[in-house]
């Protein structure tokens, strides 16, 4: 096998990628408007919410914990964004207020798996249902409505046809994967990840480093708020209710390891980006709504299976060629 | 002297608790808080309950579930509640819990969406499945040129396959347009399960796989303003006509920026008024023939219908039937001001 090729299927990334490309082609074979650069680009733009708050669960699963909380606190964020608009903050006011409710209800998370020495999953599975019950408490239980429009512009914003927040978002992860290849001290996220011990034993601020990690989540998910409530135009008390387990399916498909110490922003943003078009393209191919939910659950597993034989058969070949190559030089000594 | 005194005490006392007693204590169960719609009709409810004077609880689980309708049930039959209120998220999956009640003496009715009609008294309902899907067909055509000239093509959104009363007026309307409008043709139908962001997403793809989309009738509360979004956010609003139920208050920027022409419903406030109002009087001990009418405070004169006008066989011979909303409202920009709700 030519080298590059294995070095492209070796990379979740790029074989997720891969797929997401053949399933497109394959979904415009049926319906040639899906092939339409509109289509691809609001596929992106719907994406944006799960792929932020996917970003941000990538720094927690990187450093082998989980936070289940991620959804929760995006509906907190956009609930504080709504009401403090509504009250006639001036936009930028209430976007900081909304960037500091994520960051603060992160830290929350951070206090209690750091120093409380709580599980990481009951921790946020318990701030999962306070972050909840307090967007109803801001709220008053029902539907934000109403919002000013000056929230709603940014969405129609356009710069070469792509909207704004596409560019804000890709942006976004390609600085986030700089960042995190460059600068040493994001590299700590990894080594407590691999092993906290070992990290410990060099000198590497494990507390801080998992501090940060539960920080960023709760950050990326305020952040993905903002996106949500320009683009949606209402705060339902649901709202992003279940992308806590999406967020940690596309990180998964994007290559994230959650094992620790394996993952990329960009491998959580294609995983999310997969996951909105799967759904997208069921419409496309008229596949009648009931069914949704199955097919998008088998695409998934199908995508998963074959990531898995893939990689198996490369690390047969991987054995292989290195038993080969042992056998040829013992055979060397022999001689 | 001190004798007579206790007595008059005593009786006091036996008199006070027999009048507490009297007053209903009614519980009013949405199928989910923290929605609009569901809110309002909760406030209806506790409404009605302060002009009555009797004691009225609005409460119900947070997410759609039915195992949460049915610990809601269970905890107001513990709390001795005189008669509950319920809009069913299932006809099946609320009956033990509801037979359960009944064997305990509560009374029980639906508003909004029905359980079996031997399992209640009587059905609050905003209308039959033929009033409101006529009502979807109507509000589409009112916005043609010609409705029946030419190739349509139509689309409907809601919220899941599953939800009785939706499903429901979408069948009915789907019957009137395949017997009045052949020309419509209905490309297809798309859920959004009560998910904000789905019901942007799933019309955007549909508006996109079909430009030539004529009409998208939304029969669901979260899935009209998403797909009038949508096409806020796809630069076509105003391109199609978008309609459906959903209520004024999330719906009143995408009316007055011309999105969407005009959308249906009911008043959910006088709705839940209306629940009340009939509770009492069976708690009371009231007895309701179909055919009795009466006037409700604030909501005007009601009747009561056989359970045949929602398609039942089943009908019981006091206190059971339907007893309809008198009217629904189509807001437009002219009339949507005078609602907040």
């Amino acid at each position: 096998m030519n080298k590059k090729l294995k070095s492209v299927l070796q990379s979740r990334e790029l074989l997720v990628l891969f797929l997401l490309f053949i399933l497109i082609i394959s979904t415009g074979l049926f319906n040639s408007n899906f092939l339409k650069a509109n289509s691809i680009i609001e596929i992106f733009n719907t994406s944006l919410t799960l792929m932020l708050i996917a970003v941000g669960e990538m720094f927690v699963i990187i450093t082998r914990g989980i936070d289940v909380s991620v959804a929760a606190i995006t509906g907190l964020s956009a609930v504080v964004l709504g009401t403090t608009l509504n009250m006639g903050w001036p936009i930028a006011l209430a976007l900081l207020a909304t960037i500091a409710t994520g960051i603060l209800a992160g830290a929350v998370n951070a206090v209690g798996v750091t120093f409380l020495k709580v599980p990481p999953i009951i921790m946020t599975l318990g701030t999962l249902g306070i972050y909840r019950g307090l967007m109803r408490i801001i709220a008053g239980g029902s539907w934000i409505e109403r919002l000013p429009q000056n929230i709603k512009n940014p969405n129609i914003w356009r710069f070469l046809d792509i909207p704004f927040f596409v560019w804000l978002s890709i942006a976004i992860v390609i600085v986030t994967s700089i960042i995190s290849f460059k600068y040493k001290k994001a590299r700590y996220l990894y080594a407590v990840g691999d092993n906290a011990n070992g990290a410990f034993l060099l000198g590497i601020p494990v507390k801080l480093s998992l501090f940060s990690a539960y920080t960023l989540a709760g950050l990326f998910s305020a952040l993905a708020a903002i996106v949500y409530t320009s683009q949606i135009g209402f705060i339902s008390m649901n709202a992003a209710d279940g992308f806590e387990l999406k967020a940690i399916a596309a990180c998964v498909l994007g290559g994230v390891g959650l094992m620790g110490g394996v993952g990329t922003a960009i491998g959580a943003a294609i995983g999310a980006l997969f996951l909105t078009a799967v759904r997208s393209m069921l419409v496309f191919l008229g596949i009648p709504g009931i069914l949704d939910n199955a097919f998008a659950g088998a695409i998934l597993l199908l995508v998963v299976y074959i990531d898995y034989r893939v990689r198996k058969s490369l690390e047969y070949k991987q054995i292989q060629a290195r038993a080969q190559s042992e056998d040829s030089t013992n055979t060397g000594v022999n001689q | 002297m001190f004798k007579k005194i206790s007595y008059i005490l005593i009786a006091a006392l036996v008199l006070g608790t027999f009048a507490s007693a009297q007053t209903a204590k009614i519980a009013f169960i949405p199928k989910l808080t923290g929605v609009g719609f569901f809110e309002s009709g909760g406030a209806g409810a506790e409404n009605m309950g302060e002009q009555l004077g009797i004691q009225v609880k609005y409460d119900g689980p947070n997410t759609a579930s039915v195992s949460g309708q049915v610990q809601y049930i269970n905890n107001f039959v513990n709390q001795g509640y005189n008669a509950l209120v319920i809009s069913s998220l299932s006809p099946d999956g609320l009956h033990q819990a509801i037979s359960r009640a009944q064997d305990k003496g509560l009374i029980i009715l639906t508003w909004d969406s029905d359980v079996n009609p031997q399992d209640r008294s009587f059905y609050i309902s905003q209308g039959t499945a033929e009033q409101l899907g006529r009502l979807l067909v109507t509000m589409a055509a009112d916005q043609m040129d010609d409705p029946t000239a030419g190739t349509k093509k139509i689309a409907f959104h809601y919220s899941s396959p599953t939800v009785t009363d939706q499903n429901q007026w979408t069948v009915v309307a789907k019957g009137i347009i395949a017997e009045e409008y052949p020309n419509w043709e209905i490309v297809d139908t798309i859920f959004s399960n009560n998910d904000a962001q789905k019901a942007v997403q799933v019309p955007t793809a549909l508006f996109q796989a079909n430009p030539d989309l004529d009409a998208i009738i939304c029969p669901d509360a979260n899935a009209l303003p998403g797909t009038a979004q949508a096409a806020e956010n796809l630069g076509i609003a105003g391109k199609l006509i978008i309609t459906g139920f959903s209520t004024p208050n999330v719906m009143r920027p995408y009316v007055k920026n011309d999105t969407v022409a005009a959308f249906g419903l009911w008043d959910v406030v006088k709705q839940g008024k209306l629940s009340i109002f009939v509770a009492n009087m069976l708690v009371n001990g009231e007895q309701l023939k179909v055919g009795d009418s009466f006037d409700v405070p604030d909501v005007g004169t009601v009747e009561v219908s056989p359970n045949s006008v929602q398609g039942y066989e089943y009908q019981g011979e006091v206190n059971n039937g339907i007893i309809l909303l008198p009217e629904r409202v189509v807001f437009t920009k002219d009339n949507i001001d005078n609602f907040d709700f």
